[in-house]
């Protein structure tokens, strides 16, 4: 009896291993996936698309195992929100890594091209947020900490405030010169990729309630009040 | 001193595997570190710290009870999920306490990556490291979790260079190595960690640095050009305009050399963006310096600064210069955007019961900003209306250096505005918790 305990505590954190491993390259894909964009270098974007053939590889052995301990040890409660959430977290990092892997692709595209440095800081400034809610969130999530995970919740606000205004930009420059519509409708969709990456980290922070909490997530999310922005927060 | 060391090392019969020297740089572990360093003149820390086991900045690994608390909200971190096989780690392990005497950051973890022990440096530079949870919140580098995997199967050293984005963008060799007991079992895996940060920028840096210079000097140089041409020709007689053109020319030229001042200063900040300063600063007395030496501007367009403080001296742990920057760069923008004859606040309070976080709040009664631009200006060169900063003088660079000195020093920078009303800046520093 003992004994099936133990190993059923080393199999969920195996379980929670492979999280952050798959969350690891997921960071890393987005990192890259960026650099290439701001840097226009088209090795290291096809480095980052390749990379993410490790991470859907990498949900499917988080799906097999979590399938097979259902299966085998069949959870009750806690143990068994745990897992469903565990199958939820590594959905979202897949989702993450496919959007990423398609800012890279953008960058490819768009690498022979020069364009105006303050668009693309407007980007850099997205992923900042995004990188920094991905981390956060994984982090709240290896730790089981709700109130971290809500910080993470509650910051996406920022992100869609920042993407409203790069959008404009972005849509002012189209207006001005059709010339940039070719390079301006990739960055439009660079960044719409990065506010949804910010929306499946949020994903995650709900997940992360839900985990520790054993209740959903209910009220709305507070959008946007119009004033704040957090730009670092202290890790 | 040295042989005292390796004599202390061997009684306690620890085997540390090493690796050749990598790079010339000091990447190797323990023992070959504390030798290097006191043959380089630094005796004193180190023999103070391993002798008298107080010294520098001791983390302990509790045997039970709650963890530490986290800067950002006291909690307790949740028992971690545990191999059973692992055998209970003792915190009082004598190259624990060798760790933190070595001035490398240093990382001890267990076969399941969870750290058991790391010292000052470390803790610096990876604030969401967790004694007793796994190494994952510091970095989840696929490199470090698959190297870290190879040492605990192979036990033979191995190094990897890490890329960290979070909370400032780094570069690290990690060496990691195996740490085995007198039976051969396992008893840690140790990482050392070397910044290689400012070689790897320096490159990226100059880049940037050209980029923009040579984008934002253009438009400038190109009026420049317009009127010395224009006063060569047409307005060669002309004395009044020749007067006007003059003092356009020349505040255009200090606005020049103010971009590129700015330009400088925020290069050499991201150059030291992964080193966490380390001074102390009085936030009042440096306020007051502030506030006086901005007095003749805000009297050139009839505003008041009033400061509001707790009194007593408010320390945060801080480069004294960059605190300066910081302020001075925010209050001059409530003098200049703020309301003609308007009022400027500074409230300094502390963020939270525990008084873990300085609070500078410094508020204007102007037009405020529109919340389109809110999330945008502290990009750099950003700027809400291009003109009217211009004609201020302004670079659009202000607040590009405040975030980096901000980052840099772990704080943070909350905007808030309403039109018509005015705007918030408010400033959160970390207290000074040392002695
Ligand atoms: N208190 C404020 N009220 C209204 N607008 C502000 C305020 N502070 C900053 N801004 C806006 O933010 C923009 C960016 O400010 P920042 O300090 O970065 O640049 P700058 O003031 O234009 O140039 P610099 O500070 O380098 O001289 C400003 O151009 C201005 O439009
Ligand atoms: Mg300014």
């Amino acid at each position: 009896m003992e004994h099936t305990v133990k190993s059923y505590e080393a199999e969920l954190s195996q379980l929670d291993q492979k999280i952050s491993h798959m969350g690891g390259l997921v960071e890393q894909l987005l990192g890259n996936a960026f650099a290439s964009l701001e840097r226009r270098d088209p090795r290291l974007a096809s480095e980052a698309i390749a990379s993410d053939r490790a991470i859907d590889l990498m949900q499917k052995e988080i799906e097999e195992l979590a399938i097979s301990m259902i299966a085998r040890r069949q959870p009750m409660a806690q143990d068994l929100r745990t897992i469903v959430s565990t199958l939820k977290v590594a959905g979202d990092l897949e989702r993450i890594g496919d959007l990423a892997k398609n800012v890279a692709k953008r960058a490819l595209a768009i690498a022979p091209e020069t364009r105006p440095q303050s668009l693309i800081l407007g980007l850099r400034h997205m992923t900042e947020l995004a990188t920094a809610s991905l981390k956060n969130v994984l982090d709240a999530y290896m730790t089981r900490d709700d109130v971290k995970a809500m910080k993470v919740w509650n910051s996406d606000a920022d992100l869609d405030a920042l993407y409203n205004s790069v959008f404009r930009e972005l849509l002012t420059y189209m207006m001005e010169d059709p010339r940039n519509i070719g390079l301006c409708t990739h960055l439009l969709f660079g960044a719409k990729n990065i506010e949804r990456i910010g929306d499946h980290a949020t994903n995650i922070a709900e997940t992360v309630h839900y985990m520790v909490r054993g209740k959903p997530l209910e009220d709305d999310r507070p959008k946007g009040d119009k004033t704040s922005v957090t730009m670092i927060d202290t890790p | 001193m040295a042989t005292a060391l390796m004599d202390e090392l061997r009684r306690f019969g620890r085997q540390i595997r090493l690796q050749p020297m990598l790079s010339g740089a000091v990447v190797a572990i323990a023992a070959f570190i504390v030798i290097a360093y006191l043959a380089a003149g630094f005796p004193a820390a180190i023999a103070g710290a391993i002798g008298a086991a107080a010294g520098v900045a001791l983390v302990k690994f509790p045997a039970s009870g709650p963890l530490d608390e986290s800067v950002d909200g006291a909690r307790h971190l949740p028992p971690m999920r545990r191999d059973p096989r692992v055998r209970p780690f003792r915190a009082d392990a004598p190259w624990a306490r060798m760790i933190d005497a070595l001035p490398d950051p240093v990382i001890a973890v267990d076969r399941d990556h969870i750290v058991l022990h790391a010292n000052r440096a470390a803790l610096d530079i990876f604030p969401s490291m967790r004694i007793g949870a796994v190494i994952a919140l510091a970095s989840r580098s696929p490199e470090l979790t698959e190297t870290i995997d190879h040492v605990v199967q192979y036990q033979e050293p191995r190094s990897v260079r890490l890329h960290e984005r979070m909370p400032v963008e780094r570069r690290l060799d990690a060496t990691v190595s195996s740490l085995e007991n007198d039976g051969g079992d396992l008893s840690a895996i140790i990482i050392v960690l070397h910044d290689v940060s400012e070689r790897e920028r320096l490159a990226q840096m100059r880049a940037d640095f050209i980029a923009h210079a040579s984008h934002e000097l253009r438009t400038p140089l190109a009026a420049l050009r317009g009127f010395i041409e224009t006063l060569q020709g047409a307005a060669k007689n002309d004395v009044v305009a020749r007067e006007r053109f003059l003092g356009i020319m020349s505040s255009e030229a200090q606005r020049m050399s103010r971009i590129l001042d700015d330009l400088l200063s925020l290069a050499r900040l991201e150059m030291r963006a992964h080193i966490v300063p380390t001074g102390h600063v009085d936030v009042n007395e440096v306020l007051s310096e502030v506030v006086e030496s901005l007095e003749p501007i805000a009297a050139a367009v009839e505003t008041t600064i009033q400061v509001d403080g707790p009194g007593d001296p408010c320390l945060v742990r801080g480069d004294r210069d960059e605190i300066v920057q910081v302020l001075v760069n925010i209050l001059q923008n409530a003098i200049k955007y703020g309301r003609h004859g308007g009022a400027v606040t500074v409230r300094v309070s502390f963020a939270d019961d525990e008084r873990r976080q300085l609070r500078i709040a410094i508020a204007d009664d102007g037009p405020g900003i529109a919340e389109a631009h809110l999330p945008r200006l502290t990009e750099r060169f950003y700027r809400v209306d291009e003109k009217s900063s211009r004609e201020k003088g302004g670079t659009g660079l202000g607040l590009a250096i405040v975030k980096h000195i901000l980052a840099r020093h772990r704080g943070k920078l909350t905007i808030s505005s309403a039109l018509g009303v005015g705007s918030v800046f408010t400033v959160e520093l970390p207290v000074d918790d040392r002695e």
